[in-house]
């Protein structure tokens, strides 16, 4: 499964946010979006589900129209974890999880056997058992964007969307997401995350696409996209690009 | 002046209700007799069971029509403070209603008068479930009087005892009317609930005109009623003030007074009278209690010249 | 963290005290026709008369407590979930406003007293009217759009009323005007029910098929987009089940406030916190509320006649501060 942009563009009032962008990620991948702030990553991935009006340009799902699909199959298709944490109302991890399944489920019926094989699935992924009672709003900053996660993963698309899911965390539980991530893909899921660290960027991504004012600069290995030229040009930073961790 | 409303209060105990009810039951199984028969016949003549639902319209209700076939009035003719004139006792010896309409439902009524302003979903729910209801607009002058006395006379069949009290008003109201010194007439300044100011084409001037006065909204020359700020009063030199009566909320030009410097000079030289709202709210036969005051007043003046 | 109770369970138990408290307000009247005189009645040969009361007084007042509160309790809630604001309620969108304009000037202008039905014919209007404005300027923006709309067009309409008020021709007119905007549902006939109660079912539905999307809303708007959720359609849904239904109701009672504020803020713990659940419970809730307060109205006979408004404002604003002291810490989260 590939979805794909072709020469995506966003502007708004006359200003471009997005300029011709044309991007890809395909099953069992693991994508990052980066490049500085104002670049349009977040732009441009809301433009690809549709959550944004686009101006310009295509977006395709293994050769046929995305967008135009019904809302319910591109939810299928693909999900997206938004960088929103805030979740309205005391719910249990358990319900959050279980909204997951909203784009499998219709009418009026509860959650089906399948339903809860699939959160419980997620919750595994991301060892996250034993939170299923307590009230989201009173989880700690990882444990919260775990069950977020969880939520994305129960979709079970075979695509995943993520604007920054490693955003106010430790390092511990930085690398415990990315490597959640990773353990997704091998599952053959293909994943394109916004992300702001360079190590761990560089470190678990199979492929990198910098953005820089609206438009895609690069798009390749962690290793040709991350020159030093190039990290100093957009970035605007002078020095050596972040060191690889083995 | 004031405005009532349909108020809920405990009246008569439950036990009057159930003596009545034995009390014709009897009379007409247990007698069987040509009583029972002219009540019938009269019935499809004259209603026998009339319900009051305002204020005014009791008040000409217990003028015409025996108390016999008066079902209910209000509750509020029932109040000290708005008894019609010299109908005090008759009103403590009747049913009353609340302006509810199962209230009245289970009075059995065959007429039903009420005004056209208030207790309207009531009124509204019975003219539905098919009771002849004749409604009342409220009273603008003294020719609406007798335009309604004439009316009610008609519906409850007694247009002679209506002519009556109309031939009897008039009477009164000339022989009051002939006391009154001439001259032109000096103001008389009442201001009323929500500081409002009665000005031509009112009936509270209508009433204030016959005991010889005329009103503070005359005097500023405006229609219908409005608020008057009292800075306004103060370009008036007015011959007769209003006092708060001792069982009336409202503040009158008096009490207002106390809280104006400026009012509290004038407050002291002009002579005050207290005038019962009951007699200035229908265009009724009460209104002969205002006038009487007035004209009272008028005569004071004159002889203190 | 489970609600204490099952979810079937709840419903059960809210629709039995819903039914009970209907039972109490049929049997229920004025001090001179309450129950003895009614069994009275139909003892001493006027079941005639009995029934009619039951029927045509009782029957429409009992049932419009019920409907009305059902509605304002189900709107509160979707309002509620949509706006993802625990202090929305139906009026936050200007509807009753509106509704109460249009009746408002019923009785204003004369109209109701030449056609009864003209009053809440034309409160109907008004919170259609206000449905469509609601409509055109929300597509563009989101929920704050929406939400500072309802206070334009709430502020709008109050400003109208009090200019009717203020140049009302006589102070009857006056008072008829401020009576009616306590609310009521003394004297309604079953005219009234026949013409709300259809409406009022028509936004139950409307409101109904919005269930799910609450749930997903939780999440934000772009999570539950990316879920597959159809936000105008939802928004659409929303708004204009809460404008019929509510629109109809008031227009038939008057102003009736805090049912569906408070109601769901009772029984949010309840349902689990789940939006959707909480529309069902909601309106069971609301309809037991108003009847309660509607038999409170009858037996407590203080000086005047209590206005059922009157009655759930004087409850239900004190109450509902107690309930935000309680759950202050919460609310900051």
């Amino acid at each position: 499964m590939k979805l794909e942009t072709n020469n995506l563009s966003v502007s708004i009032r006359g200003r471009q946010l997005v300029a011709d962008a044309s991007i890809e990620v395909a099953s069992g991948e693991l994508v990052g979006l980066i490049g500085p702030n104002g670049a349009g990553k977040s732009t441009l991935l809301r433009a690809m589900l549709g959550i944004r009006e686009r101006s310009a340009g295509t977006v395709t799902l293994d050769g046929k129209d995305f967008l135009s699909l019904p809302s319910r199959e591109r939810a299928q298709s693909v999900a997206f974890l938004p960088q929103e944490r805030r979740v309205e109302w005391r719910l249990p991890a358990y319900d959050i999880v279980m909204l997951g399944r909203y784009p499998h489920q219709s009418g009026f019926g509860g959650p089906t056997p399948d339903d809860r094989a699939a959160v419980d699935r997620a919750l595994d992924a991301v060892d996250g058992r034993k939170l299923v009672d307590r009230p989201v709003a009173v989880l700690s900053g990882g444990e919260r964007t775990r069950i977020l996660l969880a939520r994305a993963l129960a979709v079970e698309a075979p695509l995943l969307l993520v604007d920054e899911p490693i955003a106010a965390l430790d390092p511990y539980h930085q690398l415990h997401v990315m490597e959640i991530l990773r353990e997704r893909t091998r599952t053959g899921v293909g994943v394109l995350a916004i992300i702001h660290d360079l190590a761990l960027a560089e470190r678990f991504m199979d492929r990198l696409i910098l953005m820089d004012g609206g438009r895609i600069v690069a798009d390749g290995t962690p290793n040709s996209v991350l020159t030093p030229e190039r990290v100093a040009a957009v970035y605007r930073i002078a020095g050596a690009p972040p060191s690889r961790i083995p | 002046m004031t405005f009532w409303r349909h108020t809920s209060r405990r009246s008569a105990p439950q036990a009057n209700a159930m003596a009545r009810v034995f009390a014709r039951m009897t009379a007409c199984l247990g007698l069987f007799s040509a009583l029972c028969l002219t009540n019938a016949a009269d019935a499809q003549a004259r209603p026998q069971r009339i319900v009051s639902m305002n204020l005014c319209t009791d008040e000409l209700l217990m003028r015409i029509v025996d108390p016999s076939r008066i079902a209910s009035i209000t509750y509020l003719s029932q109040q000290p403070i708005n008894a019609p004139l010299g109908l005090g006792q008759i009103a403590s010896k009747l049913e009353v209603n609340h302006g509810l309409a199962e209230e009245v439902l289970m009075q059995e009524p065959d007429l039903i008068l009420a005004g056209r302003f208030a207790a309207t979903t009531a009124v509204s729910l019975l003219r539905k479930l098919s009771y002849p209801i004749i409604t009342f607009d409220p009273e603008l002058t003294l020719d609406d009087m007798r335009a309604n006395i004439r009316k009610l006379g008609e519906a409850v069949g007694e247009s002679a005892r209506a002519e009556q009290v109309i031939i009897d008003f008039e009477a009164r109201l000339s022989e009051l009317q002939a006391q009154i010194p001439p001259g032109e007439k000096p103001v008389f300044a009442d201001i009323g609930v929500n500081n409002f100011v009665a000005g031509e084409n009112t009936l509270y001037t209508h009433i204030v005109n016959a005991g010889g006065y005329r009103t503070l909204g005359q005097a500023l020359g405006f229609d219908g009623f409005r608020n008057v700020p009292l800075e306004e009063v103060l370009s008036i030199k007015p011959a007769l003030m209003s006092t708060a009566t001792p069982w009336t909320n409202p503040p009158s030009m008096s009490t207002l007074a106390l809280g104006h410097p400026a009012l509290r000079e004038m407050v002291k030289q002009i002579p005050q009278v207290a005038i019962p709202e009951r007699y200035t709210t229908c265009g009724a036969p009460s209104a002969l209690g205002a006038v009487e005051i007035l004209v009272n007043a008028r005569k004071a003046a004159e002889a203190r010249q | 963290m489970k609600p204490p109770l099952p979810y079937p369970v709840l419903i059960i138990a809210l629709a039995t005290l819903m039914a009970l408290l209907a039972f109490l307000s049929m049997l229920v009247g004025p001090a001179t026709a309450g129950t003895f005189e009614l069994f009275d009645m139909l003892n001493h040969g006027k079941a005639d008369t009995a029934w009619m009361i039951m029927r045509e007084v009782r029957f429409p007042r009992t049932a419009l407590a019920m409907l009305v509160g059902m509605t304002l309790g189900m709107a509160g809630a979707a309002l509620q979930g949509f706006l993802r604001n625990p202090l929305a309620d139906p009026g936050i969108i200007g509807v009753s406003p509106a509704a109460s304009l249009g009746a408002v000037l019923a009785l204003y202008t004369g109209l109701s007293t030449v056609m009864p039905l003209a009053l809440p014919l034309m409160g109907i209007v008004g919170a259609l009217l206000c449905a469509l404005i609601l409509q055109g300027l929300a597509r563009r923006g989101g929920v704050l759009t929406l939400v500072l709309a309802g206070v334009a067009v709430s502020s709008l309409c109050a400003a109208l009323m009090s200019m009717a008020l203020n140049l009302s021709p006589n102070p009857y007119a006056a008072a008829e005007i401020m009576f009616w905007l306590m609310g009521s549902v003394t004297d309604r006939s079953m005219d009234h029910l026949l013409l709300a109660g259809p409406l009022m079912l028509i936004g139950w539905v409307m409101l109904g098929l919005s269930a799910r999307s609450l749930d997903a809303l939780s999440l934000g708007e772009e999570a539950a987009a990316g879920l597959g959720l159809n936000i105008s359609r939802t928004r659409t849904l929303v708004i204009t089940g809460t404008a019929i239904s509510v629109g109809a109701g008031t227009a038939v009672t008057g102003g009736i406030g805090f049912i569906g504020l408070v109601v769901p803020h009772l029984l949010r713990p309840l349902v689990g916190h789940t939006p959707s659940r909480l529309l069902l419970a909601s309106a069971l809730g609301g309809g037991a509320l108003l009847l309660a307060a509607d038999i409170l109205v009858r037996v407590l006979m203080l000086g005047s006649e209590l206005k059922l408004g009157v009655l759930t404002a004087l409850i239900g604003a004190p109450f509902f501060l107690w309930l935000i002291f309680r759950a202050r810490t919460e609310l900051e989260s």
